[in-house]
Order: C-alpha cells, then sequence, then structure tokens
C-alpha cells in the first residue's frame, strides 16, 4: 500500500514539478523567434508594476544580453510617469491622437552619440507606451485604428506591438517621443520618431526645416 | 401667569411640531439627553454678507475635500484590461482604494506637521521669517514657477530629518506639539442643517431646531472615512481641525493649508514608503495627476489660501460657475474674463439660496455633476490650447505673414468675378476688425498679455513662452497684412456689390458668441450659402497635410488661413484665462472658496465690509457736531453727511513674475452734505428745506418722519421742487436750481418751535433731540442686516442639548444661543421629560414650569399634544434638589388637567 502510495507521489512529482517551476517568479513563456517584446502591468508581490518584458529566441541572444545582462529574456523596470494616467498630459495626448498622422518613423535610431538604448532602458529614464497602454484615455483600449497607427511606426520592421520609448524630464513627465521598438522574427530595431512636415502644394520651397519633435 | 405659560407653551409645542418634517420623525425620535452622541463638529458660523466679506481673510478650520476618483477608476480599469482581469471589478477596486490612500495620506501629513515633525511651508515668501531655506529655493530657484526639482530634493531631505535635527535647525518653523491637535475626517452623505450657514446668514430659531435634529440624526448625514461600502466614485468629505487655539491658528492657519497642500503633492510621488492603503495600486497610482482629483472646498466664508487680486484667485469664479447647478456645459470661446465678471456684478448675493444645488439630493450627485463639468469644460480648453499651438505652429513655420497678404490680395481679385467669395473676404476684415482694432481696445490689449504670461510654462506641455511669443508676433503680422488688404477693399468699396450678398452664418465659432452678445445673432437655423464654406469650388488647398498618401487639407486661402491664425491665438487665450483653475497644473493640491464669492471681491476692493461702520462712525460725529454747533441755539440750521462708497471702474492688468495681478481703480468715495434750513421755528411752517449736493439719494437719516408726511425722494439730475402746503405735496417741475430740493417734515422742527416759544438762549430739548436723532441714526445705520459685519458662530452640541431637554428651542433660549451661551436646563425638568416620553411612547411633552413644595417634592407642569389640558408630575428627589443622578428621584404622582385627567387618572405613577 504505502509502496503504491509512494509510486504514485513520485509520478504525481515529476509531472507537477516542471509546472512547478513554470510557475515560479520570473513570467516564463515559450522561447520565441527572434525576439518579442511586451508591457508588462502584471501584479508582483501583490503589487501592479510596470516593465517592459524582452525575450530573445536563438541567435538573438546578444540582444537581450545587451539590454538586461541575461541571454534568455529579462525584464526591465519602469517607474511612475508623472501625471500620465489621467487627461491631464497633453504631450501624451498629442502622441495618442497623432502617433501615425504627425509623428512618425524618421529612420533607424542612432547611437554614436549619447547614451545607447541599453543604457538609457537599465537607468530607468523614461516611459514607454503601446497601444494598449493605460495611460490611454482618448482613444478605445488597443482600438484597430489605434493599433494601425502604432505598427505604422514600425512600417519599414513590421511588429505586433511596437513600444514607443519617451524621454523624461526630472519631474519624470513624459518630453520627446524619441524611439519606437519594433520587435519581430528578425529581431529588434529601434527607430526615430520625428514630427511630420507638411506639403505645401504650390512648390514653394520651405523656409527652415520641419521642427523634428514637438 | 399659567394661562399665559400655557397659551405660550402651546404655541411652542404647534410650531415644534410644524416645523418638523413630518409628525412621524417627531415621534420617532426617541434621542434623549443623555443618550445623544455628539456628532463632534466644529461650530458652525453663519455670517452675513459684510462679515463674510471680513471673514474670507481668515483661515477655514473646517474644509470640504471634493474628490474625482474617475481617472484612478479607468486607470485600474484599462490596467485590468492590458493583465486580462475584470476591468469592472478592478475600477470598483480602484477607486475604493484611492479613496483610501487619499485620506490615510492627508491623515499623516496633516499628522506630521501638527505634531512639528516636518516645517510649515510659509505662505508669504515675502514676509516669511523661518524655513529660509524654503523660501529661498522658492523665489529663487523656482523662479516664482510652482515647482522646480530643488523644491522635490529639498521636500525629500526634510522629510527624512528627525524631530531633533529640525530643532537643531533655527531655520525651520514647526508647530510646538500640543496634545490632541488633529485634522478629523468625515464623509458627507449629504448637506444638511448642520451646513446652514451656507444658506443663510442669519440663523432664526427654526433653523436651530433644524440644526438640532439634523444633530440627533448625524449618522444619516455623516460617516466614517473609512468604511468600506461608500460610493467611492465622487464623493465630499468634511475634514476639520481640532484642538488648536483661536491665536495660534490665526498665525499659522493659512501656512498649514499651504504645508498640507504642497506635502501631499510632493508625498504623492516621493513618499519612500509605498502609498498607504492602496493595495495592489500603491505603486501605479504614483501616476495619477492628484491635483486633478483632489479640490479643498472652505466650508464657510473663510479661505484656504489668502486672497489676493490676481487672475489665480479671480479665476475661481469660473469654478464657481460651474457648481451652480444647471450651468452651461461649456465654457465661452472668447471669454469676457474674470475682472469683467466682478466689475459688473460687485455685489452678488450670498447666503440667500442654493443656486448650487448643495443640498438637493445626495453630496455624491452634486460631486459628480460638478465635477462631470469641470472635466469636460477643462478637456475643452486642453484641445483648444493643444489645437492651436499645433496648427499656429505649422503655420507660422510655411505661410509667412506677407505670403498670407500677398494670397488675400490674389482672392480678392479672383473675387471680382465671383461675388459669392466676397463673403470669406468679408468675414476676414469683420473678424479682425475686431480683434486687432483700436477701438475694441480690450481684446487686443488682453491678447497683447499673452506674449508677457508665462502659463505654457508651468504647464505639461513643450511648447514654451518662447513660442508662444513667436506665434504672437506672428499673427500680429498677419493681423496687419489683413488688416491692410482690409483697408484697401473698404476703399474700393469691394462689398458694395450688386451681386454680393452677406451670408453670416459662415463666421467662426468665436465671433459668432461676439455677434450673440451684441444682440446682433445669427439665426442657427439659417442654412449656409455656398459662400459661406471657404472651400472654393474648384483649386487646392493653400496648405495641405499628407497621411500615409493622403493629403488633408489644411486651409483653403489665404483668408482662410489668417482667420484660422486669430482662432487659434483666441483658443489659446481663452485657455490662459481659466487656465488657473481649470488647467491646474500645479504643484499643490488646489484650494478654491466656491461658496464665497467675496473672496476676490474683496481682495480687489470691489467690496468692503469694512465701510458701512466707518461711514456711519464718520456721520456720527458730524452728526455730533451738529449738536454741539446747532444744538444749542436758536440757529435753525443742520448739517448731515451721506457717504456713498466710490466704485471700482476697471481692473488694470500688470504682469508681474509671470504673473497676472490686477489693480483697481477706484473712484473716490462720494460725500453728499446737506446743508439744512429749518424754517419750523421762523416761517412756522412745520418744513424744512434742505439743498444736498447733488446727491443720488436724499439720506435716510435725516429728519424722521413725525408727523406722517413721507420724506420726498431726490433723484440725482433731476430737478424737482416738492412744496408742501399743509398737508398736501405738490410735485412741480422746477427750471432753476443746481442741487436738488425737497421738503419734508422734520422731526427737529417740532422741537425748534418749542424752543423758538420758549424763548431761552439755550434750548435743552433741542439738543436732545439732535443728540437723539445722531445716535438714532447711527443705531439705524449699524443695524444693517447685510453691510454691517455680524456673524453668529453656533455651538452644535449645546443647540441640541437645548432642543433635547426642551423638546425644541424655546424663544427664551434663542438668543443667548446665538450669543454663544448654553441655555439653563432645568435637569429635572429634563429627567422627567424624559420618563413621561419613555412611559408613553409616541407622545412629546413640554416643560412648562415647576413649583418647589420643599426641597425634595416639587410639581412640574407639562404640556402635552396627547391631550388637552397638561399635566402635573410631582417628583420626589432622595438627594437634595438635584435630578442629575438619573435614578435618586423618584416621580409619585401624575395628575392630568383638563382632559388630560382621562389620559392620566390622577395616582397613576
Amino acid at each position: 500500500m504505502t509502496t503504491r502510495f509512494a509510486a504514485l507521489c513520485l509520478i504525481l512529482a515529476s509531472i507537477l514539478a516542471p509546472a512547478a517551476r513554470a510557475t515560479g517568479d520570473a513570467p516564463v513563456r515559450a522561447r520565441p523567434i527572434g525576439i518579442s517584446q511586451y508591457e508588462d502591468w502584471s501584479s508582483r508581490g501583490g503589487v501592479y508594476r510596470k516593465s517592459l518584458e524582452f525575450r530573445c529566441g536563438q541567435g538573438f541572444e546578444s540582444a537581450c544580453l545587451d539590454l538586461c545582462g541575461d541571454d534568455f529574456g529579462c525584464s526591465i523596470p519602469e517607474s511612475y510617469c508623472r501625471d500620465c494616467a489621467g487627461a491631464a498630459e497633453l504631450r501624451l495626448m498629442n502622441f495618442f491622437k497623432f502617433a501615425g498622422t504627425y509623428f512618425v518613423n524618421a529612420g533607424r535610431a542612432r547611437f554614436e552619440e549619447g547614451p545607447s538604448l541599453a543604457a538609457v532602458l537599465r537607468s530607468g529614464n523614461f516611459v514607454s507606451i503601446s497601444s494598449r497602454s493605460p495611460y490611454n484615455v482618448w482613444t478605445p483600449f488597443d482600438a484597430p485604428e489605434l493599433r494601425a497607427r502604432f505598427q505604422s511606426l514600425c512600417a519599414p520592421h513590421p511588429s505586433e506591438d511596437p513600444i514607443v520609448i519617451f524621454d523624461v524630464n526630472e519631474r519624470r513627465q513624459p518630453t520627446h517621443a524619441r524611439w519606437v521598438l519594433c520587435a519581430n522574427e528578425g529581431g529588434l530595431v529601434a527607430f526615430e520618431i520625428a514630427r511630420r512636415a507638411v506639403l505645401v502644394p504650390e512648390n514653394r520651397v520651405l523656409r527652415s526645416a520641419p521642427r523634428s519633435v514637438p | 401667569m399659567q394661562r399665559f405659560e400655557r397659551v405660550r407653551a402651546l404655541a411652542l409645542l404647534a410650531a415644534l411640531i410644524a416645523t418638523t418634517t413630518s409628525p412621524r420623525d417627531v415621534r420617532a425620535q426617541t434621542t434623549y439627553l443623555r443618550t445623544y452622541k455628539s456628532p463632534n463638529l466644529n461650530p458652525i458660523r453663519f455670517a452675513n454678507k459684510a462679515q463674510c466679506a471680513a471673514d474670507s481673510r481668515e483661515a477655514a478650520t473646517s474644509v470640504f475635500l471634493v474628490v474625482d476618483a474617475y481617472a484612478a477608476g479607468k486607470f485600474a480599469h484599462g490596467i485590468a484590461k492590458a493583465t486580462d482581469g475584470d476591468p469592472n471589478a478592478a475600477a470598483a477596486e480602484g477607486m475604493r482604494r484611492f479613496r483610501y490612500t487619499v485620506g490615510k495620506l492627508i491623515g499623516l501629513v496633516s499628522h506630521r506637521l501638527l505634531s512639528g515633525e516636518i516645517p510649515l511651508l510659509p505662505t508669504n515668501l515675502t514676509t516669511a521669517n523661518s524655513a529660509r531655506e524654503y523660501v529661498a529655493i522658492a523665489r529663487l530657484r523656482c523662479d516664482g514657477r510652482e515647482y522646480c526639482p530643488a523644491l522635490d530634493a529639498y521636500l525629500s531631505r526634510v522629510w527624512a530629518m528627525t524631530p531633533g535635527d529640525l530643532a537643531a535647525d533655527p531655520s525651520f518653523r514647526r508647530r510646538s506639539p500640543t496634545g490632541g491637535s488633529e485634522l478629523r475626517c468625515r464623509y458627507l452623505k449629504r448637506f444638511s442643517n448642520l451646513q446652514g450657514h451656507l444658506l443663510s446668514g442669519k440663523p432664526s430659531q427654526n433653523s436651530l431646531n433644524q440644526i438640532a435634529l439634523d444633530a440627533t440624526r448625524a449618522s444619516d448625514i455623516l460617516d466614517d472615512c473609512w468604511a468600506p461600502q461608500l460610493d467611492s466614485r465622487a464623493y465630499v468629505q468634511l475634514w476639520e481641525i481640532k484642538g488648536v487655539g483661536d491665536a495660534e491658528w490665526r498665525s499659522i492657519g493659512f501656512d498649514y493649508w499651504n504645508s498640507l497642500r504642497i506635502w501631499l503633492s510632493w508625498a504623492w510621488r516621493n513618499l519612500p514608503l509605498r502609498l498607504p492603503n492602496a493595495g495592489e495600486f500603491s505603486e501605479v497610482f504614483r501616476s495619477l495627476p492628484l491635483e486633478e482629483a483632489l479640490l479643498f472646498v472652505p466650508n464657510g466664508c473663510e479661505s484656504i489660501v489668502p486672497p489676493a487680486c490676481d487672475s489665480a484667485h479671480l479665476s475661481v469664479g469660473a469654478l464657481r460657475e460651474l457648481a451652480v447647478k444647471g450651468s452651461p456645459d461649456s465654457l465661452r470661446d472668447l471669454p469676457n474674463g474674470p475682472t469683467g465678471e466682478i466689475i459688473r456684478r460687485p455685489e452678488p448675493p450670498v447666503r440667500s439660496g442654493d443656486p448650487a444645488g448643495l443640498f438637493e439630493g445626495d453630496a455624491n450627485t452634486w460631486a459628480k455633476e460638478f465635477r462631470g463639468r469641470v472635466v469636460s469644460n477643462s478637456l475643452l480648453l486642453r484641445n483648444r490650447l493643444n489645437d492651436g499651438l499645433n496648427r499656429l505652429s505649422v503655420l507660422s513655420r510655411h505661410l509667412p505673414a506677407d505670403y498670407v497678404g500677398q494670397k488675400i490680395d490674389e482672392e480678392a481679385r479672383l473675387a471680382v468675378a465671383d461675388p459669392v467669395r466676397k463673403n470669406q473676404l468679408y468675414y476676414l476684415c469683420a473678424e479682425f476688425d475686431y480683434a486687432a482694432n483700436r477701438s475694441f481696445g480690450l481684446l487686443r490689449d488682453d491678447l497683447a498679455l499673452l506674449a508677457q504670461s508665462r502659463f505654457l510654462d508651468g504647464l505639461p506641455t513643450n511648447w514654451s513662452s518662447n513660442e508662444l511669443n513667436e506665434f504672437q508676433r506672428y499673427y500680429e503680422g498677419i493681423a496687419s497684412s489683413a488688416l491692410a488688404s482690409c483697408e484697401r477693399l473698404q476703399k474700393e468699396k469691394f462689398w458694395q456689390d450688386p451681386g454680393f450678398v452677406l451670408d453670416r452664418s459662415g463666421y467662426l465659432p468665436w465671433f459668432k458668441e461676439v455677434l450673440n452678445d451684441a444682440e446682433q445673432g445669427v439665426d442657427a437655423a439659417t442654412s449656409a450659402t455656398p459662400g459661406a464654406d471657404p472651400r472654393p469650388a474648384s483649386g487646392r488647398p493653400l496648405l495641405s497635410l499628407r497621411t500615409a498618401g493622403e493629403a488633408t487639407p489644411f486651409c483653403w486661402s489665404g483668408s482662410h488661413c489668417a482667420r484660422l491664425a486669430l482662432a487659434d491665438i483666441i483658443g489659446i487665450y481663452s485657455a490662459f484665462t481659466y487656465a488657473d483653475s481649470l488647467l491646474p497644473f500645479q504643484a499643490a493640491v488646489p484650494g478654491a472658496p466656491i461658496f464665497n464669492p467675496y473672496a476676490e471681491r474683496t481682495a480687489c476692493q470691489v467690496y468692503d465690509p469694512w465701510f458701512k461702520t466707518r461711514a456711519s462712525v464718520v456721520e456720527l460725529m458730524v452728526d455730533l457736531g451738529n449738536a454741539a454747533a446747532f444744538g444749542w441755539n436758536q440757529i435753525p440750521a443742520f448739517v448731515t453727511v451721506d457717504i456713498k462708497r466710490g466704485q471700482v471702474t476697471s481692473l488694470r492688468k500688470l504682469m508681474a513674475e509671470g504673473k497676472l495681478k490686477f489693480v483697481p481703480e477706484k473712484e473716490k468715495d462720494h460725500w453728499a452734505w446737506t446743508a439744512g434750513i429749518d424754517f419750523g421755528s421762523l416761517a412756522g411752517v412745520p418744513c424744512v428745506l434742505a439743498i444736498t449736493s447733488g446727491a443720488p439719494a436724499l439720506s435716510p437719516g435725516v429728519p424722521y418722519v413725525f408727523e406722517g408726511l413721507s420724506i420726498g425722494a431726490c433723484k440725482a439730475n433731476e430737478k424737482h421742487r416738492l412744496e408742501v402746503e399743509g398737508s398736501r405735496m405738490n410735485n412741480r417741475a422746477g427750471g432753476a436750481g443746481s442741487g436738488c430740493v425737497a421738503c419734508y417734515l422734520s422731526f427737529g422742527s417740532a422741537a425748534t418751535a418749542v424752543g423758538s416759544f420758549a424763548g431761552n438762549a439755550i434750548n435743552p430739548l433741542k439738543l436732545g433731540v439732535y443728540l437723539f436723532r445722531a445716535f438714532a441714526r447711527f443705531h439705524k445705520s449699524m443695524s444693517d442686516g447685510e453691510d454691517v459685519p455680524r456673524a453668529y458662530s453656533l455651538d452644535i452640541d449645546r443647540i441640541t442639548r437645548t432642543y433635547l431637554a426642551y423638546g425644541g428651542v424655546p424663544k427664551k433660549c434663542v438668543r443667548g444661543l446665538l450669543e454663544g451661551k448654553d441655555c439653563e436646563i432645568d435637569t429635572c425638568e429634563s429627567r422627567a421629560r424624559e420618563y413621561l416620553e419613555r412611559s408613553y411612547p409616541g407622545s412629546n411633552f413640554l416643560a412648562v414650569g415647576t413649583q418647589k413644595v420643599n426641597n425634595q417634592l416639587r410639581s412640574i407642569r407639562f404640556e402635552t399634544d396627547r391631550c388637552k389640558g397638561g399635566l402635573d408630575l410631582e417628583m420626589k428627589t432622595v438627594f437634595g434638589d438635584d435630578c442629575e443622578l438619573h435614578d435618586f428621584f423618584r416621580v409619585s404622582a401624575i395628575k392630568g388637567a383638563g382632559a388630560c385627567a382621562r389620559a392620566f387618572p390622577p395616582g397613576r405613577r
């Protein structure tokens, strides 16, 4: 009787053990193809915390190593975004309303001057948004139209879930939308975001270059 | 005497029953004096208009906190969606947590302030002589702006200091902790008679009864702030300071509120610990704009922020307007500006009625509707601001002013062949003429102020004041091009063309508002003709925006682009006008005196609460001078003065330190002298002729009517002469005469007449009359119900105890209670009454009088609504004549009288 019971326990343990491993603290997902990214708001330790999650598939481990020091993936914590959770932040409002129209992809991000993307993310001096952001109170959550506009920001390197990175000032207010991170099977690419120039149909020569970001 | 008492008691009883809400309510009241649980509220202060104005300079001890948890709920909702949770449950939980954490945080900060663990941050930075480092940061490093990073760093450092460190640093001003001071929270279910001082300026016997009744059922009105099941979406809490003496509060009150508001803003984002009681939201809530969700409102006439005559304080008028029930849902396109409002209505009614609809329904509904209006207008303003700045940025970069001018001229040339298009140029010229024209100075000067203000610097936007200046200059360039073209077109009689028909429906909304104000409104039903449409029949827009292959038109023609630039400047201007109240991007939780329209009026000197008092004293002096000069002799003359306060005619705008301040321009006070000749003694006619120096109205205090003739009215610039012959009054239009002349019967003339008969040199009767007149006039003046400050501070518990002891507040107690005195309660009468009401539940008894037979035996007379006739209750006390101790008296007999004999047969106990 006891031996049968012990055997049953062993069998159960061997079935459950992997599951136990899987329900550890770090959320584990299947290794992706390429790189995957998402904004994570889940509750950890009983408290909702915001972070950026990256997972790197076969052949892209260096990207994750660079970003987070782990070749599999990581979680980059993000602190609060001042006055963002409501209708107060005009800069966020502008972005959600005009992403894809006034705010467009302006080419690959260059990191020669200033800190690299990894450095910025690790420093925590940024806020991030996506089409699923709870900071968005102006358009419906992840509405197809909004999603399409966000995805248009990643036109050269199409991504399911683009993430836009904002600079923050010393008050942790978002100041400028700087980069959009586009992740797919081909890896992660960061593009600059610029504010759109207008077209003047009368062929008038523009007197000055359009402003890059508001 | 007994009968009189009886009648009086019955009348009181009837009045009491009539005034309480329903008979059932009265019978249901079973609270007795000893079981009364005090709601423990601060005294409520009834104040008339002048006192309310004077009180605005004092710091409030009792405030409402209006909370809107919508953003918290929506945010929690979004987080649940992003984490595949239950959005509706999360929203409800998020709002409840928001209520808890806000309350706990306020309690925490307040506790540290009151116990001296953190310093007070002075309100007045120029006169502050403590917290020097804070003052230095606020003034120099923050440069007059609300916030700078150095302030956060300073506050973080100070928060972590121990009381020992603070004590060692002399630059900190802390409150010396005294036991028992706290800021106590109550959740307001509805506004009630416990806030009766918001409705009227003088309490009556009825109001005292209502207050007491509500105090006995305070649990229907107030609740515990931490109860879980309360409505958390939009609510009102009552926060009261307890245990701080009057003298100390006068010294630290404003600094306390200033500190609380600033520390709260700091703590929400920077508290080293987690936000208290916020549950799973204790980290993410820091992203909520706390200052948008909270508003402190003083409970009464006092203030939270010392009133001043600047745009920040005047813009509270917009909030006050939105607090009124049924107020229009959206603000004007072209605001009049808050100064116009207070000059146009210098003395609005206060404490008369309930325009805000506070007392209808529950407090949650009021809060929700109020916040709904504030939020929708705030969003409207934000959009106007944002769209205006975006569009001007594009226009100014790509359409230089002179280019626009060229395009306008081109358009004019083309319109000659197509007169319908002339409408577009008409709109251009009408709108620019209004905005830029010297004769409509106000708008032009106001727009010029935009350039000097730094209001953009405080907003969460990347636009800066420099850019706004650029846009302002661009607009002015456009305006001068447009106006030059318009002048030319006017000279060429461009619109005097038979083929041209003006279609006013094409004006932009802001200009339609202007026309409506001037009652030249455009009928909304008018359908637009093609001329009203800026889009030409053919041709491409002047400027367009390409998006994903499509080109969206930005503006169509020179005139259209110019008009849009003007509309954008006006949109930015309207945001600027309301910025302080509806775009509160401050670094402190806002506080606004919504229930006191005199706060800013007093600060801007549009109303002076002490004027009437001062004027009465001056007039008394003059009258006494009269008595001294003329009262003792035969000279039939008198001089009186009537002082009218000079009005504030305008508020001159002054930009100082990037803030808009107003300086009142005031007329001089007007002293109307009346010199009178009392003909009574000379001509034998009981009449007095008085010539006043153009006073607008006859001094009411000058000689009283005595024999039944009415005083002749005396209006400014009216040249009437009234002649009295005997008892007839003839109104005859007079021609000559520089002043106004009236004739009336004088109180004094009778005395003078007597005096003249007596033939004495000194006329004591006349002197007496003059003196009496002086003081009578002074007394009448000072009894003014509205303009002489008067307040009544009522202690709720005192009133309620009196109410419970007597079954109603007796008339004899009203005066004492209003003056803050206890009304003497005979405890034996009170106990006997309780005994009767317990023995005969459902009936009311009122003690009318006590007759003591000896030291221990007494007979108390009661009236009751159970029957007519009353009853006598015989009571024996055990220890002396004291009824304090509940069980040590005995009711020995109850004898009914009259019809009550049957209801209370003798011998029954």
